[in-house]
């Protein structure tokens, strides 16, 4: 078509300007499928440098934050270090666990040569309300109360208002303040561990230069009243200014309440432990955040390739002609470059612009679905803009190289001869690699499996997902034989020529089939294996509760999830047990302690209310004991153990505030709690003694099943706020909304990805179309009617996008079958396969390859039928 | 479709009278290509019918509006002015669903070269139109036509395992087994070598012969048309002449009369 006309022109044409007049016409000429080619980078790039500004904004700021903020901070002395949190659920979601320092030791150092100031860190529990009584969400790790801190030392600076004083006064981060709307002067309502406290805010600071600590929203109170009003045993840390050195420090403070030798630590290691630990908490968001970026990245890139491959092969005849009047094979492999670097600067410039349009989009969207990692505006940096422009640009070059070698390497006699189509794709050497590829992939994954061991596993679900790749191409063959064997053999042949025409087309270039398909597949396959993950983990949280949990409403703290803290006021649980119909009511509460250095969540519960409300299960022993004192413990936990322990034994267990206590076993149980696994249990009465009162995390309400009983739960628990109150199923299956909200999240981002595989489809399908315009205006003149035309594109396309989904449906519940099983085993993951959602996900994926196809279908129809004559 | 009245010429066997209906016609059709300066006037006021049961070759030197008055009269594009008929339908009155049935049921095509679709058997592409319509090929007439341009043991083949002058005859035997009120073709034997050219003629030239099959051919062949009932002379964009009984040297010294 076109393409004959440029290299007649080239010809004449002095020959530098020629080869740039090539590319140009070339590119003008092919237009569309470049702009679907560069549809395909500009969303990669756009994604790509959406997730760099979110890595930025998650990270990027938070380490000179933390740095200004401790900079006047000379030596910090903090409780000895006990062990690993579980589930980081240490203060501020640090992976450490620590003791404290007691109470008062500050004033040991002011005599200390070389000690200018020394103050004590109280802190505690401690979160603001709204006027509803609803704790204050400002997407932090947690919510604490504080000692306010003048000057120096201090981490914020006062900018409006004055510190507090006495027990009625606090300072607000400005990030609180402007959540709840509070100006210096009004009242504000505040949960804390003891109970509910109206007080008036006397001062708005920030921390560092922007504002809020980066892990916690802070409330301040006076120093004086701090310890008291937090409820606090002993001093988070003691901040040291002056030049005294560790050692003379160290000596002067002594011992924790457990008998360690405090730490003592220079500021700048200090600081740089809560950089780490903000890095370390973050790099799993970022790696997170990267790794869709990537996907999404390979989907394009498969794209770009997929295009030059199939743009080289059109023109070869154009490419052989440019060598037979003389171009060299440099200059060849000059334009197909050129054409690249053309459409790769236009696309990542749009595309990085476009990134930041996307950034706010994807905000508002994680806000949606839930999810608020991310406080504050998203910080966007010029290095970001320009890595993803290079980052596009580079991808761009490099999947257009190995397709311009292949146009540089035609020879000049291919400009004699017809083009040929290079059906050649399913060689059987590569055949035979992707079939040893598959099976060593499913022998590994057996193994994996049987022996629960990961290695094995994650091995063979690389190989089987390379012999994907290599085997594409036959797969494509393959499959179309079989579709078309399926339908010949239920319908009349005659009747489905144009399914046939589609089933043939798809297979006519299987290699191009076969790529075009995989970006859908990575998609699809990505989905699926996240969808059984979600799934399984759901089931086995809700089947567990559902079936242990016997009361029948359960009130929940507001934020639950990975790292809840419990925000049910005190009192709610007497009010809830004095309303009529009530039968039965006990209240969980949770801290952190350690047991042979191991961090683990203990728990409390009334133990005579407990066996009518959830079901412990127990296996050995029993829950009488813990009245006395005992704990009971899980099975799952003992059976971690090298020396088994049974009932009458003694477990060792370290409160970092209330040091080591030795607990009697006086059951064993079979059920875990929701949020303590293994479960640790006392009676309340027993760690309030412990570890003083607290918060209730969940209370388990047993009634009488009237409606009258149930609204007046529902209006005290309205009341007191900072509770939900659900139904004991609505309860079982909100364990697993926050693995709602994470399979919503991975949806949204793996979207990306198969839109630009979608994109890929169309661009296919296009280029296909613009190859055989003869043909189908042939179609046209003997008879094919404009509809018959764009249902066989439609379906052709299908055939790809079928292919595509199913093969990434199969790959992906197969691998996370093989991950869960070989990860998850002794956890009693159960896997569960959402049948209804694959074959949601399998049909969309379908139905993406004709959304594709609508454009070239429609394109194709209005080809004249005198097409076949010119 | 229904209103379209088939015309079922091609009875199997016998010859159809000679003043029989006209299979297809253009009545003042006029085809102008482009505007102003670049004004191509392809078709120019042309009035010409082709009976049912002829041979009718169409000649005239390059450029001179052969190709433009066969699409035009096939139905394939679309006249400036005037009108083209298939019996007695009027065309430009057609939608294009209509006028691609109108193609399908009744139409024949035999082009130069990519006659076929490469990713269908010989025999598939034989029955393509039947198919698209979703009938099947009469038995008779499929066995007929095959044997006669005898292919059938090509019919499992696909067209890139065919020569040119195979493939030829499977675009041949496409055009007919669809039974057809007339056929169409565009230099059908323009890229064959002679002999092969000479026995497509002879088979087109039997088909006509023996199943009165209608058969409209552009060339600019003069021993091409000589295969011809009926050569139609056509010189910038107006049919010039006609001779009936042609051969070869007749048409020869007639073509050399353009001076090209
Ligand atoms: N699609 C078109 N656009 C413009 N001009 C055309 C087109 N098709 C044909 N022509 C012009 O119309 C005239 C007749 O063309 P054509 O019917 O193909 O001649 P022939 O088949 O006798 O060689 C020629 O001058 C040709 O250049
Ligand atoms: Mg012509």
């Amino acid at each position: 078509m076109t393409t004959a006309t440029t290299s007649t022109a080239s010809a004449t044409a002095p020959r530098t300007s020629g080869m740039t007049r090539v590319t140009t016409a070339g590119l003008w000429a092919n237009r569309s499928r470049f702009t679907l080619t560069g549809l395909a980078v500009l969303l990669s790039v756009a994604f790509l440098t959406a997730m760099l500004i979110l890595t930025t904004t998650i990270s990027g700021t938070a380490s000179d934050d933390i740095r200004e903020a401790n900079a006047g901070i000379d030596l910090v002395v903090t409780g000895a270090e006990l062990g690993e949190s579980a589930d980081s659920g240490g203060p501020r979601g640090a992976d450490i666990l620590s003791s404290v320092v007691p109470l008062g030791t500050e004033a040991s150092l002011t005599a200390v040569d070389g000690v200018d100031d020394a103050v004590g860190i109280v802190t505690g529990y401690a979160r603001a309300l709204d006027t509803d009584g609803i704790p204050v969400d400002t997407g932090v790790i947690t919510y604490t109360g504080q000692n306010w801190v003048d000057g120096e030392l201090g981490t914020h600076t006062l900018v409006d208002g004055t510190a507090p004083t006495g027990a009625d006064q606090v300072v607000l981060e400005a990030r609180t303040a402007d959540e709840l709307d509070l100006a210096v002067g009004d009242p504000v309502e505040i949960l804390t561990s003891t109970g509910t406290l109206d007080v008036e805010v006397t001062g708005i600071a920030d921390y560092a230069s922007s504002g809020s600590d980066p892990d916690a929203a802070i409330v301040f109170f006076d120093d004086a009243v701090a310890a008291d009003v937090l409820a606090a045993t002993g001093l988070e840390r003691i901040v040291v200014d002056g030049t005294a050195d560790a050692a003379t420090v160290a000596a002067a403070v002594g011992t924790d309440p457990l008998g360690n030798p405090l730490t003592v630590t220079t500021g700048a290691d200090y600081t740089q432990g809560l950089i780490d630990d903000v890095e370390s908490r973050t790099s799993f968001q970022t790696t997170f955040l990267l790794f869709f970026a990537g996907v999404a990245l390979v989907a394009g890139t498969t794209i770009i390739y997929n295009t030059f491959v199939i743009a080289v092969a059109q023109r070869t005849r154009e490419l052989a002609l440019l060598r037979t009047i003389g171009a060299s094979k440099r200059q060849v492999l000059g334009s197909v470059m050129i054409e690249a670097a053309v459409i790769g600067v236009l696309a990542s410039a749009v595309g990085a612009a476009f990134g930041v349009v996307t950034v706010f989009g994807l905000i508002s969207l994680f806000e949606a679905i839930g999810l608020s990692f991310l406080a504050g505006s998203p910080v966007i940096t010029s290095s970001s803009l320009i890595a993803g422009f290079a980052v596009g640009l580079v991808a761009t070059l490099a999947s257009a190289y190995a397709p311009a070698r292949k146009a540089a390497s035609i020879a000049p006699i291919a400009a004699l001869r017809d083009s040929v189509n290079d059906a050649s794709a399913a060689s059987i050497v590569r055949n035979g690699i992707a079939v040893a590829l598959l099976l060593c992939g499913i022998g590994l994954g057996i193994w994996g499996v049987v022996a629960g061991s990961w290695i094995p596993a994650t091995a063979g679900i690389g190989s089987a997902f390379v012999g994907i790749i290599v085997g594409g191409p036959g797969v494509t063959s393959i499959f179309s034989r079989s579709v078309d064997g399926a339908i010949g053999r239920f319908r009349d042949a005659d009747s489905t020529i144009v399914g046939r025409l589609a089933r043939m087309n798809a297979s006519r270039n299987p290699k191009r089939s076969a790529s075009t398909a995989f970006a859908l597949t990575l998609g699809v396959a990505l989905i699926s294996f996240f969808t059984v993950m979600a799934a399984s983990l759901g089931a086995s949280t809700s089947s567990d509760v559902g079936d242990a949990l016997a009361s029948d409403l359960v009130v929940e703290s507001l934020s639950t999830g990975p790292i809840g803290e419990a925000t049910i006021p005190g009192d709610l649980d007497t009010t809830i047990a004095g309303i009529d119909g009530v039968t039965s009511i006990s209240s969980l509460r949770v801290t952190t302690a350690l047991a042979d250095g191991a961090g683990l969540v203990v728990g409390s519960v009334d133990t005579d209310a407990v066996t009518t409300t959830y079901d412990l299960g127990v296996t050995d022993g029993s829950l009488a004991g813990l009245a006395d004192g005992q704990i009971a413990v899980s099975q799952t936990y003992l059976d971690t153990l090298e020396t088994p322990l049974a009932v009458g034994d003694t477990i060792e267990l370290t409160f970092p505030t209330a040091g080591i206590v030795d607990a009697e076993i006086g059951a064993i149980v079979a059920n875990d709690l929701p949020g303590l696994a293994p479960s640790f249990i006392f009676d309340t009465t027993t760690l309030d003694g412990i570890v003083g009162p607290g918060l209730d995390d969940t209370i388990y309400v047993t009634t009488n099943g009237s409606e009258a009983t149930f609204a007046a739960i529902e209006d005290a628990v309205s009341a007191a706020g900072g509770a939900t109150l659900f139904t004991a199923e609505a309860y079982a299956d909100s364990l697993g909304s926050f693995i709602d909200t994470f399979t919503n999240f991975v949806y949204a981002m793996l979207a990306v990805a198969v839109v630009i595989a979608v994109v890929g489809i169309a661009n296919t399908t296009v280029m296909a179309v613009n190859e055989r315009v003869r043909e189908i205006g042939m179609l046209r003149a003997v008879g094919m009617t404009s509809a018959q035309i764009r249902s066989m594109i439609r379906n052709e396309a299908a055939m790809l996008s079928v292919q595509g989904s199913l093969v990434g449906l199969a790959f992906g519940i197969a691998a996370a079958y093989v991950a869960f099983s070989a990860l998850g085993g002794d956890e009693g993951i159960i896997i569960s396969v959402p049948v209804v959602t694959m074959a949601w996900i399998a049909l969309a994926g379908a139905v993406s390859g004709v959304l594709a196809a609508a454009w070239p279908a429609w394109k194709a129809s209005r080809l004249p039928p005198l097409e076949a004559m010119s | 479709m229904t209103a379209i009245a088939p015309t079922s010429i091609t009875a199997p066997g016998g010859r159809q009278p000679a003043n029989a209906d006209l299979a297809a016609r253009l009545v003042n059709a006029s085809k102008i290509y482009g505007s102003g300066d670049s004004e191509v006037r392809a078709l120019d006021d042309v009035t010409v019918g082709f009976r049912s049961g002829q041979f009718t070759a169409i000649m005239g030197p390059s450029g001179s509006g052969k190709s433009t008055l066969m699409q035009n009269a096939a139905g394939l594009d679309q006249l400036t002015s005037g009108s083209a008929y298939i019996g007695d339908t009027d065309l430009s009155t057609l939608s294009d669903r209509d006028l691609t049935l109108m193609r399908r049921a009744h139409i024949g095509f035999i082009f130069q070269s990519f006659n076929l679709i490469p990713t269908l058997s010989a025999e598939e592409n034989i029955t393509l139109p039947l198919a698209l319509d979703k009938r099947r090929p009469n038995p008779e007439t499929f066995d007929r036509v095959i044997d006669v341009l005898g292919i059938r043991e090509r019919l499992d083949h696909r067209p890139n395992e065919l020569s040119g002058g195979q493939q030829q005859r499977v675009a041949v035997a496409r055009a007919l087994v669809a039974e057809p009120s007339i056929v169409f073709g565009d230099e059908p034997t323009g890229n064959l070598d002679s002999r092969t050219g000479a026995e497509i003629l002879e088979f087109m030239q039997r088909a006509v012969q023996e199943i009165g099959q209608t058969i409209v051919m552009v060339t600019h062949d003069p021993g091409a048309a000589a295969y011809a009932d009926r050569v139609v002379f056509v010189n910038d964009g107006q049919i010039v002449d006609e001779m009936l009984e042609p051969t070869r040297d007749r048409v020869f010294d007639r073509m050399k009369a353009f001076g090209r």
